[in-house]
Order: structure tokens, then C-alpha cells, then sequence
């Protein structure tokens, strides 16, 4: 016998509503990212969340922020202000040519 | 999932099975007037439970004891009234689902195996009851607070890497939904992490890690609703979302017979339960009297309240009901007691001592009755 099929309807578009407050539990997701970001050593400027909206764009800055500042290899990561470990090849094949 | 309790969105089903523990006869509860108020089965997707209900450490001990010594489960629309001032309104707290408004979590739950007791870990709210799900506890927090530092409890993720040949990720929405572990988790295991979009793709190649745990989306944002079902989010969104993990899953013939689903939830957000929570074994942590807002400290020595949790497998008996008490400390407990046997690592009293359902999963012969949704 086949596998009984329960078709699903599809979810109103009148349900989707980003201008809506941001609950409790959203609002904490951007202040902890912030933490996190700060904690990471970027600056972050302050901003007001009000809707989802605001949400959504808030999270996405600081996730983009956070994986920059600490997902990425750690060969590509150095402390801030520090100068580069080697020095790129190309730079230092323009440095003998203007010797010349 | 998010914030809707057993009886809310399950409890219609002791209708059909008076073997799963829903919504009983003589259940009420008073509202500011003094009338008892009986659940009603007048639940709506959408736009009912607003302002959110409140489900901070303190209101869920009111909800749980009303004022009085023992767990009365009769505190709900004092509570919610508290949030508007509306009698009429308080009520809405009392609302549960019909089984054909929830195709999908009822299919599920009469198909595979109901948890008749499977209660939040804490009395609050969602962060501290997820931790329970990663680190089998919230390392003393009884709220909101997300940075847990300076302990020697691994999160089960860190514990599945450290063996060699086991695999495990965390999938969330995307990225601007994000994950709401991502900063407990991010400084030492950043490369457990992967979108909703990988998990499907995932799942049709049959590359799924050995353990996964998948998020909503928390937020409607770029087109998108929000699937997590948190109030006022549309309940039948959450019901889509959670159908598309099952297909993926259900639609792969290699994956299907060796992948067990838990669909669960992280607490009842304010929403009316009829059972009293139990004791439990403490996990070994303290929340001060200015953390709980109730004037004592907490000693997590007791659930919090019911919520529905569904286990999904061609290995589990039709019709299966669990009676037995889970909370969210079985997960860390199953999937250790599953993929690290001998595990030797620390753990809290309270995850060493919470039920497995490992046992669940004892049907004779693999079925092929599943149902599909489309």
C-alpha cells in the first residue's frame, strides 16, 4: 500500500509582517551578538531595534562582523594594529625593481 | 521549536487516544473574577497571544503554583490578565488546537512516538532551557543570559568532535535569523555551524553528521515568515518548517532507516498546561533570589512545564506513547549515551540522571507505512 499524502496548505501571505516589534527573545539574540562582536574587538555603534525588520538587518551586520572577526582561518587573523607577518610577494618584487 | 506548551497545541488528541495525556474533562482555571474557565478550542494561527505571553522565571511560578504551596497548574490567566487587564482576554491563555488545524505535529504524534512527559528543564524562559539541550544545564541561569564561561561541561557538540569519526553541526535559518547558540558555542567549535539550506542539501546527498540540531527561522525578514512558531509568529508556518525537515529526511532511502527525529519544543511560553511539573535531581547550580524575581533562590530541582516532544523513525512502533519523564538533559544524555559510550568527561548530576530514549526506537522490523506530506 503507498504511503499515505497529506497535503499541506500553504501559509497566508498576509502572515508575514517585518514591521512587527521584535519579541523579547530576538531582541536579546542582537544585544548578546553585540556583545559578542565587542568582545571580539570591533567596535559596534549603537543602534535602536524596533520591528523584525530592524531585526533581521542588525543580526545579519553582526554575524557578518562576528565571522570576519572570528570564523575566518586563522592564518588570515591578526591582532588589530599589527602589521603583516610576511610581506606579499608581489610588493617586495616592486620594492627590488625600483631599486634598480 | 518555540514557546507553546503540550495541552495547547496536543491536548485535543486525548479525544482520539485516551491514552495520550491531553486536555482532561475536569481541567479549569479561575480567571481575575473568580469563574472557572474551562480550555476551549479556539486556538488561531496568528494574531490571539499578544502581547506575548510571559514566561519569565517568576510568572511561571505564578502560572505553576497561583499564589499557593503546590504545582495547582492553575495560575495561567492571572497571570496572562496581569500583562493587559482584559478578563475577556486572559482567557485566549486557555486556547488548544483541533488535530486537523496541526496536520503535520498530530500525524507525527499519532504515527511515531508521543512524549506524554517531557517537560522544559527550567520554569523560564527559552535561552536557559536550550542550554539543557546542549550542555545538559544553564550553569546556574534561570533567564536570558547566553555567555557560559569558565566551566569544565562541554557542550555536547565539543564532546561528539573530541572522538575521532564522529561528526555533529548545527544548522540555524540563515544568517539573519542566525542561531541563538552561536556565542556559546562559536570560540571553540565555529565549524559546527551550517544554514537550513545546507541541511537540505545535506540530507539529499545522505551527508548529515552523526548528530544535528536544526533551528527555525526566528524572525520574518526578506520575503521570509518566521517558521519558529514563537507568539504572534504563524503556527502553520512552524508546521511547514517542520514538515520539510521530516521529507528531507523521510525522502532519502539511505538516510531514512538510520536517522532518528526529536521534535521538540523549548518551553510552553505562558500557554496553559494541566500536568504539575515533578521534582528532579539538581544540576549542582544555584540561581540567587535576585535572579529569579520570586524572593528565593532556585536549586533547579524541579521541571518546568510540559511541552509536546515527538520522536520520528521507521524504528518506532505506530502509535507509541512514552509515559515516562523526559526534559530537555535527555538530549545531551541520549545522544552521549548514543555516539561516546564510556563518555568520561563531565557532567551535571542532572544529565547523568535524565531517561534516554534510545529504547524507543524498538519496532521489530523497519516500517514502510510513513505518510508524506506535500
Amino acid at each position: 500500500m503507498p504511503p499515505r499524502t497529506i497535503k499541506l496548505r500553504p501559509t497566508p501571505p498576509s502572515a508575514y509582517n517585518d514591521q512587527r516589534p521584535a519579541n523579547a527573545l530576538i531582541l536579546a539574540q542582537v544585544t548578546e551578538l553585540e556583545k559578542a562582536v565587542r568582545a571580539a574587538g570591533r567596535k559596534v555603534r549603537p543602534m535602536t531595534v524596533t520591528t523584525e525588520a530592524d531585526a533581521a538587518a542588525r543580526i545579519r551586520h553582526l554575524n557578518r562582523a562576528l565571522h570576519h572577526q572570528v570564523l575566518l582561518p586563522a592564518i588570515k587573523r591578526r591582532p588589530v594594529g599589527a602589521p603583516p607577518q610576511n610581506k606579499p610577494a608581489i610588493a617586495a618584487k616592486a620594492k627590488r625593481s625600483r631599486k634598480k | 521549536m518555540e514557546n507553546r506548551s503540550f495541552d495547547h497545541m496536543l491536548g485535543s488528541l486525548r479525544a482520539t487516544n485516551p491514552g495520550i495525556d491531553g486536555i482532561p474533562d475536569d481541567y479549569t482555571n479561575p480567571d481575575i473574577n473568580g469563574t472557572e474557565i474551562r480550555p476551549q478550542a479556539k486556538a488561531k494561527y496568528q494574531s490571539q497571544l499578544n502581547p506575548d505571553p510571559n514566561h519569565d522565571f517568576a510568572p511561571v511560578n505564578e502560572q505553576i503554583f497561583n499564589g499557593g504551596a503546590v504545582p495547582s497548574m492553575q495560575g495561567f490567566i492571572r497571570s496572562y490578565y496581569n500583562q493587559r487587564n482584559d478578563v475577556n482576554h486572559s482567557h485566549a491563555i486557555m486556547y488548544y488546537f483541533k488535530p486537523n488545524q496541526l496536520p503535520v505535529l498530530t500525524t507525527l504524534a499519532t504515527e511515531f512516538a508521543l512524549f506524554n512527559r517531557w517537560f522544559a528543564s527550567i520554569p523560564g524562559p527559552t535561552l536557559c532551557n536550550r542550554a539543557f539541550a546542549h550542555y545538559g544545564t544553564s550553569f546556574g541561569n534561570v533567564a536570558m543570559e547566553k555567555k557560559y564561561s569558565g566551566h569544565d561541561i562541554k557542550s555536547i557538540y565539543q564532546r561528539v568532535l573530541a572522538v575521532p569519526n564522529t561528526t555533529t553541526k548545527l544548522y540555524y535559518f540563515d544568517r539573519a535569523s542566525s542561531t541563538l547558540e552561536l556565542i556559546n558555542l562559536l570560540e571553540d567549535q565555529p565549524q559546527i555551524f551550517a544554514t537550513y539550506e545546507q541541511f537540505l542539501a545535506d540530507c539529499y546527498a545522505g551527508t548529515l553528521p552523526d548528530y544535528s540540531f536544526v533551528e527555525p527561522n526566528y524572525l520574518d525578514h526578506d520575503g521570509l515568515i518566521a517558521s519558529d512558531q514563537h507568539p504572534d509568529h504563524h503556527v502553520a508556518e512552524g508546521e511547514r518548517f517542520i514538515a520539510s525537515i521530516y521529507m528531507a529526511i523521510r525522502s532519502n532511502p539511505t538516510l531514512w532507516p538510520n536517522t532518528a527525529l526529536l521534535i521538540t519544543y523549548d518551553e510552553h511560553g505562558g500557554i496553559f498546561d494541566h500536568v504539575p511539573p515533578p521534582a528532579c535531581i539538581p544540576d549542582g547550580f544555584t540561581a540567587p533570589a535576585s535572579a529569579t524575581g520570586t524572593g528565593q533562590p532556585f536549586n533547579f530541582d524541579r521541571l518546568g512545564v510540559r511541552v509536546p516532544a515527538i520522536l520520528v523513525s521507521p524504528w518506532v512502533p505506530a502509535g507509541t506513547i512514552v509515559n515516562e519523564v523526559f526534559e530537555h538533559a535527555s538530549i545531551p544524555a541520549t545522544v552521549t549515551e548514543w555516539l561516546l559510550p564510556g563518555f568520561a568527561g563531565q557532567r551535571t548530576p542532572r544529565e547523568a540522571a535524565a531517561r534516554t530514549f534510545l529504547n524507543v526506537l524498538d519496532a521489530p522490523a523497519i516500517r514502510d507505512d510513513a505518510p508524506e506530506f506535500a
